[in-house]
């Protein structure tokens, strides 16, 4: 990274060739499959115009994310409004009514079990789950202390199972 | 420790497994085997997984990579090395930040002469009201106290420009990565 600090281009490949599949599989699962490569290529473009304030002591990979995420949320928040109608559009269709709806959230596969997570459980629980990522590191990419990173995975796995806090222990 | 602590626990720790992705301990397990709920939800979070293990993440083409390569050597060309390239200094400096450092320095060196005339003012001015009522040789010591504020006070103000000009650029500079 220090390389490319100074403008050295075969540094950059090194580095676009040793995250490319971490990287491109982090945003694959982290947002819609036709944004993924735009987000790809947007994240490298973005490391290398911001490479001056990356901190040597720092873990790039972290870096990395963090860029990666926040473009996530900039494209989130961008497309709220119209994923939310476009979201409501499909409801309205494909869901009937009380049992109905138990029946449909079995049938949903992971991509559509994550996308309806809240855009701040969704960055943790994929952070953690699929990258593995230490709550520390997390925290770090996503700005909040470690100890929100964890209610959110919690939180996160509850979601995704269906089932509201208040509600978990119930006997 | 009551039932539905006992079960809070239990999920907490079949939560924090199923992130983990291994296996709970022997004392969740010694639970799960007295409680039909919590095996209910272990069940829920087993199934859980093997849904989410569907989800493979997706692979960049070589066409990507060739495009997302050209694009970043073109950026790293029109942009230049980064880094200043010599100097005591050089390659820790962002880009930037010579050009800050000189404006903020223009600035505060256009101001420097008010400010002399201000405290000369104030020197001259405040003497003379005070010479009525104190002795001579303590309003010398008092003047000298005051020039040793006010040089005391420039040399901070002066000596923090290259710090500030380089806070400034950084701020600049983070902005791009959001």
């Amino acid at each position: 990274m220090v390389l490319m600090q100074r403008g050295d281009a075969t540094a950059f490949e090194l580095l676009l060739q040793r995250y490319r599949q971490r990287l491109f599989g982090f945003l694959s699962r982290r947002t819609a499959p036709q944004r993924t490569e735009d987000l790809f290529q947007e994240t490298w473009l973005r490391v290398v115009r911001a490479r001056e304030s990356f901190d040597p002591a720092r873990r790039f990979s972290t870096w990395l994310f963090q860029i990666a995420n926040n473009l996530c949320r900039d494209g989130a928040r961008r497309s709220a409004l119209e994923a939310r109608e476009q979201a409501q559009l499909q409801f309205d269709a494909a869901v009937p009514s009380g049992a109905g709806v138990a029946a449909l959230d079995a049938k949903l596969d992971a991509r559509q079990r994550l996308a309806r997570l809240p855009e701040r459980l969704r960055e943790v629980l994929v952070l953690r789950y699929f990258e593995d990522l230490g709550e520390r590191e997390i925290a770090e990419i996503v700005g909040v202390p470690p100890g929100t990173v964890k209610s959110r995975l919690h939180a996160a796995v509850r979601a995704l199972r269906g089932v509201p806090e208040e509600h978990d222990v119930s006997h | 420790m009551s039932a539905t602590d006992a079960c809070r626990t239990a999920r907490a720790a079949l939560e924090d497994a199923f992130l983990d992705r291994r296996t709970p301990g022997a004392e969740i397990r010694a639970h799960l085997d007295s409680c039909v709920d919590c095996r209910e939800v272990e069940a829920a979070l087993r199934t859980l997984g093997e849904t989410l293990g569907e989800l493979v993440a997706g692979a960049p083409t070589e066409r990507l990579i060739a495009r997302t390569l050209l694009r970043g050597r073109a950026e790293l060309a029109s942009r230049g090395p980064a880094l200043a390239g010599a100097g005591l200094l050089g390659p820790r400096l962002p880009r930037g930040f010579t050009g800050e450092l000189l404006r903020l320095l223009g600035v505060a060196t256009a101001a420097l002469p008010l400010v002399l005339a201000w405290n000369a003012l104030v020197i001259r001015f405040g003497g003379r009201l005070l010479a009525g009522f104190v002795p001579e040789p303590v309003l010398s010591v008092l003047a000298g106290a005051y020039l040793a504020s006010v040089a005391g006070w420039l040399a901070f103000v002066y000596g923090s420009i290259p710090f500030v000009a380089h806070r400034r650029v950084q701020r600049s500079i983070s902005e791009v990565t959001g």
